[in-house]
Order: structure tokens, then C-alpha cells, then sequence
């Protein structure tokens, strides 16, 4: 029995590293920028597809393509802010949640359009190979993707907290005005943050590529969980994003093991709905922090 | 050239046109029906070109009663786009026999629209039940409705895996797992009641939610070890397909047989996911590459020309949807045109009606005999399984190619 509790606990977790890792860039992204960005899981979608195709086509292993598909991203984080985000940032809320919702269909259909519905998965031997820890199996993959987001999680946490650039960013989270008054480039600053959530969540495709398989939806179903996490953890907390993260991972473990798999989902939002009633800010977040502040 | 010898000389022509008697020219329209563009495309084009190949192999052989088949294409990428193209072949280009549609989502608006209009409607591979459960008089189904695909996991579970690993199927201890959607909840209603009538005991029955949103299936896999089923029967698409497959691995489940109905369990590509790992796991499935030795002898020699035909027209290899688009057009042609009075959709209903058409006499087993509903009832689905990273057909055991391969799963308690 017990040995089951610790299986459920750690499949729980393992999966939650990788829910903290998609939600970290949405998070910030809405910090800094008070955009929510619809599209951010087709971009982890397209950094599935890079990651297939370097290891199809080139022979890359999907951790070495960490190195190549991150910049891309970043590049690809830079651009639509300049692109799209940038012009709507002082629009009304339903033109940003046009833009980027819009920007999702785009990206959604020009995936179908390029590669069809098909699921695209890679093979990686050494991915499903297992480590046992005590009673408990542990698939390698998942292992280093848990160490993976959460080393990566703390970074973000420890350049937000200790330098100059960080800084620059809670400060433009905090008041847009103020920041640029103290000389703040809150253009550059807007730029970098959409960037760093882009490639977060990329990093979050690549490493999830040698577990699922990839079709031009993939993105959409696998992000939903991370709205649930930004929400629950508290709008722009970074920690809040790690800790929800893990517990809805936990949650739909145990859930599906005493309850049944149909309603792990029903389980969780049911802890989210409770959360929310007796802390409507999520679990970290600041009260008001869902509210514009005036540029 | 002036007015007058212009219009002698047209109208000349239209009255030809009008009056053209049953020369070797005079065709016979059929609309296709099918999604070949968007997010269904893939298995749409393969059945339009199994249809393709079916008309142009009876026009070669001097067509239907002396008429060609004429191929009127149209693309029913959407619900409504099948709408829009189902009207635009009936009232433009005159259309009165359709064939269709790939999927349930274009089958169910494209079937309405013709029987409002009075239009056979001949359905190939769509796989809803509803879609002959409307009372519609002119909508007629050659494949099997999705229970088909549910049913042989059972069958097989009593007829070949009880016997293999001696034991009475009263003994035999089943899983049934899905995802919760109406495909998934029904292949394991009909599973379930075959177990029941079988004396088979399911041990768990467990579905999970539907639509690729599952990261981690462990503690599914952890509740099945501890239920310790001799078969798993699963529905899952693509996705969970995978998953299953990976983490039973990697959690060292081994049911003594494990057994999926179709959609994820019968897809190519499960081999590029799993690797080696995929052997041994069966599958029900559309029939793909029956032992001809099941065959009828026409129908073995259809087989060897539909392949040939359909390699050197399209550079690929004829697999389980095109052999559907196929035998769809095939058995509407030959059989339902071929023995109907006209090709007027009364006529062509009461030749359905009248088919008898034997098991075995299709290039992939099925037969032909229509129940007051509009079903075929001698088409089926095959237990394959995957023998050296290849779908292989081992049930039923006159059209199977092979004998099962690891049964009961190495490494099973």
C-alpha cells in the first residue's frame, strides 16, 4: 500500500514539474505585459515539430535540440511581441484577447496546413528506460524533465530576484510608469519578458516530445492545465506557478487512482473553484494584480 | 456566320445531347463525397481514391451494363462544406447516386441533404451509429457501425486467448479501459456485454478523459496492476495509445494478452512511438491485407488488380482505407448498379435490398446483405496484431495471414 502511495506521489509530481514549466512563461508574460497569451501553447506545439524534425530528419537528441530550439524561440518571442503584442498593449482587453487568440487559430492551421492532422512521435530508447528508486520506478525522461523544469523555474526566480534586468522587470510588473520614469526601458523589457516565455515553454515542448506525440492541437490540449496553474498559483507569481503546479500533478494522481481516471480533471477544478473562494488572488498572487494599471 | 445557321447548329447539338440514345457514351453520374482538403484529408483521399480505382477497373471491363461510370468530384472538408457540395452535385451537376464520406462529422449533414432530395446516398467507411439509425430510405452503410470495432476484442478473448492459454473463458480475468468519449464508453458497453453473455469476469472497467489531454497514466496502470487482468481490452486514440504502451512498460504491467479496438491500437505510425515494444499487442481493425486464400476466386483476382491499379496511379501502397474506398465503390457499382433496374434511386433501393452477396466475395472478406435499416451486415472487423513492428491479420481465422505471436506476453504473471 504504501509502496503505491509513493508510486502515485511521485508519478503526481513528475507530472506537475512539467505543468509548472508550461505555466512559468504564461505567468510572466501576464506579469509584466497584462497579456494573456491564447498562443502560448502553440508555441510549444511548434518547438514539438523543431524538436521531431532535428531528430528526424538531422539525428538530434531531443536534449542537444534544447540548444537549438530555445534561441529559436526566443527570436520567435521577440518577433511577434514587436509584431502583434506591442500595438495592443494599451488596447482594450478583447483586442489583445482577439490577437493572440487569433494568433493561435493562425498557428493551429498553418501547422495542419504544413504537416496534416497526423501525430508526429520519435522513439528514444534511452527515454523510456527506467530508474528504481526503492520500490518506486521511475521513468529516466520524466526524471530529468522534473530536475530539468525545476532548476530552470529556480534560475527564472533567481534572475528575477538578484539582477539588474530582473529588477527592471517586477518593477515594470509593478507599475509600468514608475519603472520608465526611473529609466527603465520598458520597451526592451516587454521584448525580453515575451521572449524568456516563449522559450520557457518551448523548452517545456522539447522536453515532452520523447513522451507524447505531436499533432497541430497538441499545444491547445496540453496548455489548458496551465491556465488552471497561472490562475490557482496567483496571476504573475512565479512561485505560485511551481506550487501549483506540482499539486494539480499530485492532485490528478491520486484522484485518478482512488476516484477514477474520468474525474481527475472534475477533482482538481474542484480544488481550484475551492482555492479561489477563500483566496481569490490564487495561492501567491496579490490582490489587483488582474487589474490594468494605467500606462 | 450569321444568326440563323448559328442557332440551327446549336440547337442541333443540344438536341443531340437530349436525345442521345444508349450509345457506348452515355454515362452513369456518381458524386464522391469525400473530405480532401483540411484536417481529415488523409483517410478522405484514400477512400476517394480506392473509388477512383474501383470505377475506372469496371470501366475497363466494358462498365455497368454497357454504361461508364462517371466520377463527379466533389470536397467535403467541413460539415457544411458537405452541405453546400451535396446540393451543388444534385441540382448542378444532376447527380442522383452519391458515395461518401470518410467521417461521421461529413456522413450525418451530407446523407440528410440527399435524402431530402430523394439522392442514393451509398456510405462507405463513416462509423457512427446514428447514421442508419434515422429511418432515411436512400442512406445505405457497406462498413461496419463503430460496435463492429468492440466486438472482436471479445471474440477473440474467447475463442483464441482462452483456448491458447488452456483455460476455460469462465477463468479468464478482463480489463476494459477508455477514453471517455461516446467511441471509447461505447467499444466498452459492448465489450462489457459480450464479457457477461461469455461468462468472461471483468475485473476493472475504467475510462479516463478523452482528447489527448492525458500527461501521465500511471496511476490507471498501477490500478490495473493491482486488478491483475489476463487480458486489456483499450480504446484509446493516438496519444493514449502511446502512453499505454510506453508506461505499462515502463511500470512492468504485462497483461497476458493486450488487445485494443482500433482508432490508436491500429495506426501505422504506433511503431515509430514504441519501437519493439509493439509487438505482441492486438488490435480489431478494418481488414487490411487479408489471406486471399479467404477469398472468393473473383474476388482474389479484384485484389491482385486493385493493387496493381492503385500503385501505378498513385505511387504508394494500397492500405486499409483505400481497400475501403474501394470495396464502397466496387459494391456499388458492380453489385447495386450493376443489378438494379435503372440507376433511379427506387431502383437502385430495392436492388440493395435484394443483395446477397456471399462473405468473401470483396477484395478484403466482406460480403453483401443489407437489414431494413440500411446496414450491411456482412462486413466486419479483423483482429490483427503487431508481428515484427507489421500489422498482421490473425482473426478471423479464414482470412488470417498469421498465428498469434507471443501469447500469453513474455514477462506475464
Amino acid at each position: 500500500m504504501l509502496e503505491t502511495l509513493l508510486q502515485l506521489f511521485v508519478s503526481g509530481i513528475l507530472a506537475g514539474g512539467i505543468y509548472a514549466l508550461m505555466s512559468v512563461g504564461l505567468t510572466l508574460v501576464f506579469g509584466v505585459l497584462r497579456v494573456v497569451n491564447f498562443a502560448h501553447g502553440e508555441y510549444m506545439m511548434l518547438a514539438m515539430y523543431f524538436t521531431f524534425w532535428l531528430f528526424t530528419q538531422l539525428s538530434v537528441d531531443p536534449y542537444v535540440a534544447i540548444l537549438i530550439v530555445l534561441p529559436a524561440a526566443w527570436l520567435f518571442g521577440i518577433a511577434t511581441e514587436w509584431l502583434l503584442i506591442r500595438r495592443t498593449l494599451d488596447a482594450p482587453h478583447i483586442a489583445q484577447v482577439f490577437v493572440t487568440l487569433a494568433l493561435s487559430v493562425l498557428l493551429q492551421n498553418l501547422a495542419l496546413l504544413f504537416w496534416t492532422a497526423d501525430f508526429r512521435s520519435i522513439f528514444v530508447p534511452y527515454a523510456s528506460s527506467v530508474v528504481e528508486i526503492g520500490p518506486v520506478l521511475v521513468t529516466w525522461s520524466r526524471l530529468i524533465n522534473f530536475i530539468i523544469a525545476i532548476v530552470t523555474a529556480a534560475a527564472v526566480g533567481a534572475m528575477l530576484k538578484y539582477t539588474y534586468t530582473g529588477m527592471a522587470i517586477r518593477a515594470t510588473a509593478q507599475d509600468r510608469r514608475s519603472a520608465r520614469l526611473m529609466g527603465v526601458n520598458v520597451d526592451r523589457i516587454y521584448s525580453m519578458t515575451f521572449a524568456l516565455g516563449s522559450a520557457l515553454v518551448a523548452l517545456a515542448g522539447v522536453l515532452v516530445m520523447p513522451l507524447f506525440p505531436v499533432n497541430p492541437f497538441s499545444g491547445g490540449e496540453f496548455i489548458l492545465v496551465a491556465f488552471v496553474v497561472v490562475v490557482l498559483g496567483g496571476m504573475g507569481s512565479l512561485l505560485g506557478a511551481v506550487v501549483a503546479g506540482l499539486a494539480i500533478g499530485v492532485i490528478e494522481a491520486f484522484a485518478a487512482f482512488y476516484l477514477g481516471s474520468e474525474v481527475k480533471q472534475l477533482v482538481y477544478f474542484l480544488f481550484f473553484v475551492v482555492v479561489l473562494l477563500v483566496m481569490p488572488a490564487g495561492l501567491f498572487g496579490k490582490r489587483g494584480a488582474e487589474v490594468m494599471d494605467v500606462t | 456566320m450569321s444568326l440563323k445557321p448559328m442557332l440551327t447548329s446549336s440547337l442541333l447539338g443540344i438536341a443531340v445531347l437530349a436525345a442521345a440514345p444508349a450509345t457506348a457514351q452515355e454515362t452513369i453520374k456518381v458524386g464522391t463525397v469525400f473530405p480532401l482538403t483540411g484536417p481529415t484529408a488523409v483517410f478522405g483521399t484514400q477512400n476517394f481514391q480506392g473509388v477512383v480505382v474501383a470505377a475506372e477497373m469496371i470501366n475497363d471491363r466494358g462498365g455497368v451494363k454497357g454504361k461508364k461510370i462517371e466520377l463527379v468530384k466533389a470536397d467535403a472538408a467541413s460539415p457544411q462544406a458537405a452541405i453546400a457540395e451535396v446540393n451543388r452535385l444534385i441540382t448542378q451537376a444532376g447527380v442522383k447516386i452519391l458515395v461518401g464520406s470518410t467521417t461521421t462529422a461529413v456522413a450525418m449533414p451530407a446523407t440528410q441533404e440527399a435524402e431530402r432530395a430523394g439522392v442514393f446516398y451509398w456510405e462507405g467507411a463513416a462509423i457512427a451509429e446514428q447514421i442508419t439509425e434515422r429511418g432515411f430510405k436512400y442512406t445505405f452503410r457497406v462498413a461496419l457501425p463503430a460496435a463492429g470495432l468492440g466486438t472482436p476484442a471479445m471474440d477473440y478473448t474467447v475463442k483464441v486467448v482462452a483456448p491458447t492459454l488452456k483455460r476455460d473463458p469462465k477463468d479468464i480475468r478482463v480489463a476494459i479501459v477508455g477514453e471517455e468519449s461516446s467511441f471509447g464508453i461505447s467499444m466498452a458497453d459492448v465489450n462489457v456485454a459480450a464479457a457477461k453473455e461469455a461468462g468472461v469476469q471483468v475485473v476493472l472497467r475504467e475510462t479516463y478523459p478523452a482528447g489527448s489531454k492525458n500527461t501521465d497514466l500511471s496511476p490507471l496502470i498501477l490500478k490495473l496492476r493491482a486488478a491483475n487482468p489476463d487480458v486489456l481490452i483499450a480504446t484509446a486514440f493516438f496519444n493514449d495509445a502511446v502512453l499505454l504502451g510506453r508506461q505499462m512498460k515502463e511500470l512492468r504491467f504485462v497483461p497476458k494478452a493486450y488487445i485494443g479496438t482500433s482508432a490508436g491500437h491500429s495506426t501505422l505510425t504506433l511503431a515509430d512511438a514504441l519501437g519493439d515494444a509493439v509487438n505482441g499487442t492486438f488490435s480489431s481493425s478494418y481488414p487490411p491485407d487479408v489471406n486471399p486464400g479467404g477469398l472468393t476466386e473473383q474476388a482474389r483476382a479484384d485484389l491482385t488488380e486493385f493493387k496493381r491499379r492503385y500503385q501505378e496511379k498513385y505511387k504508394v501502397v494500397p492500405s486499409v482505407q483505400e481497400v475501403v474506398g474501394f470495396v464502397a465503390g466496387w459494391s456499388l457499382f458492380r453489385d447495386v448498379i450493376g443489378t438494379a433496374e435503372s440507376a433511379e434511386p427506387d431502383k437502385l433501393r430495392e436492388a440493395v435490398m435484394k443483395l446477397d452477396v456471399p462473405i468473401g466475395s470483396y477484395i478484403n472478406g466482406w460480403g453483401a446483405k443489407f437489414d431494413a435499416k440500411g446496414q450491411n451486415v456482412r462486413s466486419f472487423a479483423t483482429v490483427v496484431q503487431w508481428q515484427d513492428k507489421k500489422m498482421t491479420v490473425v482473426y478471423p481465422l479464414e482470412l488470417a495471414t498469421a498465428k498469434p505471436i507471443m501469447l500469453p506476453a513474455p514477462g506475464s504473471k
